[in-house]
């Protein structure tokens, strides 16, 4: 149980003490300071990552506040403000394109992690590197035998959107992660 | 102010005295000195931890309240330690000799810190202060810290003069001789980062917490990946001091693999592995890994270090019961399947899926969801149950006999070494520390520690009188025959100096002695 001396040869008979500060010392202070530069900026880069993903969820959150909103009156057999979502004979696909559209309310929706990719997406898909960072908006179908809780699938293009909807918004966030944003009625 | 009674007043027991000598003074000891720096300390690392959680709304706004009672309360406390602080710095030797001690205290610089710390919020209540300035003078608090930081620094400086740069570093990572204070805090720091990063690990998986918290738990990892990863590269290049790694060759790839290193590796691996090849391949399921951290905690405490001698010493009984286990666990698995496969081919379809549900049953757990149903698998489960008890307990009463007789060794080993510092009589200082440090790590309480040398004390004392303790002679024979003839030797020595007469007589005197302590008394006054 003795103590640990640590680095003795120097309190020994060591007839050539070692400097204070050699070149071996040296490639290890710089090999330290190359791992913590590239920590600094692997986690800066992590950081962006999430910086965006909050982005996107907060692009998602506003999806999902109008289409809840919205829902409410879509129920009723109002207007929505925008036609293509309105109850009637629409598509998904109209509906979608007339969210982002000119003067829309989310016309300004942009991918917040690349411009070039989907805004919207079926799912996040690592082998589509363009399905980051998008929205994905499913629908609810409800789950046999007593339907009670709702298995989420992908809302196609041509799905028609004339009768309320159980809808779950999603993000494909950071690492391609999905993350659940809210489930409602549209 | 009255300079004659400025002075120092350690004779008396002035208030003055006695809080400083309770609270302040580094020279005793016994005294609460250590415990109010500490939880000082904490309260200034709550505080830092309350400013960070202010910038998260999703926690500040529904705890505004609380966030603000904290704040005054800890505005309250470091009022109350200045404020106590110039009370008695008249006792302080630091501002004692000076004229007007509390003058030279109140522009001391860590008063000054102290003052900094507190004075902006007084000053509110006067003039208009911008909320966020408040906040960022907030982080003056941090600087308080230094009160702890700058002596540790000053004494591992002193304790390394003339030292080289890798031999410092190695101090400051690991306990030595030259290491002080400033290594305790090191080790402070690393085991708080571990603990705050395997809470944020734990915390993640809650979906409710990732989503508020995300970009704070990407901060968090990052720190504690580039702390770990500053440990881990620098105990790598100062482990050849060690002086059992200093004759070995490639004396880091040899401490590279021991299993608390490659903890240290694994506790920093998957965030690399991650942030670079996220994109690729889905390595999430990695962040699981960042848990291990965890063990890096077995470096600070040496439970783990008595439980892997305990096992080391008794791994041939560990490994012969382990066999035993096995073979009860393939023969229980082969009847099961025996007697099971036709009324149930879906559950033991084969012996390997019967595997499961012998160590099941064997080790009592019984989940219920596989059960023989045969009269003759049933008969046969309840024979193997009963045995399972005994043969899965074996090796459990083994490892904890082991680690209950290593401990005790431990403590043993550490009384002889009690008994080697007290052979003069005394413990210095430094020796006390080093038993206070070993008494900790074997996990005596210091009541027990006071008992041990007050027993060393004593067994010295005997010895310095010629007599050994009995604890020491009675599985001796060799000691035990030495002492009887020193004791004959002095017997003889008082009965030719004595007057023989006198001491007849008392011998003779009914009641003063027994018939046996009579005859010896013949036989030393006869020879």
């Amino acid at each position: 149980m003795q103590a640990d001396t640590g680095g003795a040869r120097d309190a020994g008979g060591d007839h050539h003490p070692a400097p204070y500060f050699g070149l071996k010392d040296l490639i290890f202070v710089i090999f330290a300071i190359v791992v913590g530069v590239l920590v600094i900026n692997l986690g800066y880069t992590t950081w962006e990552d999430g910086s965006r993903t909050e982005e996107t969820k907060a692009n998602g959150e506003a999806l999902a506040a109008w289409m809840t909103e919205q829902g409410l009156k879509r129920e009723k057999g109002d207007d929505t403000g925008l036609p293509a979502c309105n109850r009637g004979d629409s598509k998904w696909s109209q509906c979608r394109e007339a969210l982002v559209a000119e003067g829309a309310p989310f016309a300004s929706l942009k991918n917040a992690f690349d411009t070039k990719n989907l805004v919207f997406a079926d799912a996040c898909d690592r082998n589509r590197l363009d399905t980051h960072g998008s929205i994905i908006v499913e629908k609810g179908i409800p789950k046999p035998p007593d339907g009670s809780s709702l298995a989420y699938g992908p809302l196609a293009d041509d799905e028609s959107i004339t009768e309320p909807l159980a809808i779950r918004i999603s993000i494909c966030g950071r690492a391609f992660a999905v993350n659940h944003i809210a489930e409602l009625k549209f | 102010m009255d300079a004659s009674r400025d002075t120092p007043e350690k004779s008396t027991h002035t208030l003055r005295s006695l809080v400083y000598s309770w609270l302040f003074d580094q020279t005793n000891p016994n005294n609460f000195q250590k415990s109010f720096d500490k939880w000082i300390s904490l309260l200034i690392i709550a505080n830092l931890i309350s400013m960070l959680a202010e910038h998260v709304p999703a926690i500040y706004d529904p705890h505004k309240q609380f966030f603000h009672l904290f704040d005054m309360f800890s505005l309250a406390v470091f009022t109350v330690e200045y404020l106590l602080r110039f009370f008695v710095a008249p006792q302080d030797p630091e501002f004692a000799k000076s004229g007007m001690p509390r003058l030279k205290y109140i522009f001391s610089p860590y008063a000054l810190i102290d003052l900094a710390a507190i004075l902006p919020f007084y000053l509110a209540a006067f003039i208009s202060i911008d909320l966020r300035m408040l906040r960022i003078l907030r982080l003056l608090r941090l600087l308080k810290l230094a009160r702890t930081l700058v002596p540790a620094i000053k004494e591992f400086r002193e304790l390394n003069k003339g030292r080289t740069f890798r031999q410092q570093v190695y101090a400051l990572l690991n306990p030595t001789e030259y290491s002080g204070k400033l290594q305790d805090l090191m080790d402070t720091f690393i085991v708080w980062w571990v603990l705050i990063s395997v809470i944020a690990v734990v915390l993640e998986s809650v979906e409710a917490i990732h989503y508020v918290l995300n970009l704070q738990f990407i901060v968090l990892d990052a720190v504690a990946v580039f702390i770990f990863s500053m440990e881990y590269i620098f105990r790598l290049y100062s482990c050849v001091e060690n002086p059992e790694l200093q004759k070995r060759f490639a004396a880091r790839i040899h401490y590279a693999r021991r299993p608390i290193v490659v903890i240290d590796f694994l506790a920093i691996v998957p965030f690399f592995l991650e942030s670079l090849m996220n994109q690729l391949i889905d390595l999430r399921f990695l962040r699981i890994f960042r848990l291990m951290r965890l063990l890096k905690l077995t470096r600070h405490s040496t439970s783990t270090g008595t439980l892997t001698k305990a096992l080391q010493r008794e791994w041939p009984v560990i490994a012969a019961s382990t066999f035993i286990m096995l073979l009860m666990v393939v023969l229980t698995a082969s009847l099961g399947f025996l007697f099971e496969h036709e009324a149930q081919p879906d559950k033991f379809e084969n012996i390997p899926q019967a595997i499961y549900w012998a160590v099941i049953t064997l080790a009592s757990v019984g989940y219920g969801d596989i059960s023989p149903v045969t009269p003759v698998g049933r008969l046969m489960t309840v024979i193997m149950a009963l045995i399972g008890i005994g043969i899965f307990a074996v090796p459990a009463a083994i490892l904890s006999t082991a680690f209950n007789d290593q401990l005790h060794k431990d403590r043993e080993l550490m009384h002889a070494e009690l008994r080697e510092f007290m052979k003069d009589g005394e413990l210095s200082p430094e020796e006390y520390a080093q038993v206070l440090q070993q008494a900790d790590e074997l996990h005596i309480s210091p009541a027990e520690v006071e008992l041990l040398i007050e027993q060393a004390r004593q067994d010295a004392a005997e010895m310095n009188r010629g007599v050994l303790p009995l604890e020491m002679i009675k599985d001796k024979p060799e000691i035990a025959f030495e002492q009887i003839r020193i004791a004959i030797s002095n017997l003889r020595q008082i009965a030719a100096t004595g007057n023989r007469q006198q001491i007849q007589q008392l011998f003779d005197t009914p009641g003063k002695a027994t018939d046996d302590e009579r005859s010896i008394w013949r036989q030393i006054d006869r020879s």
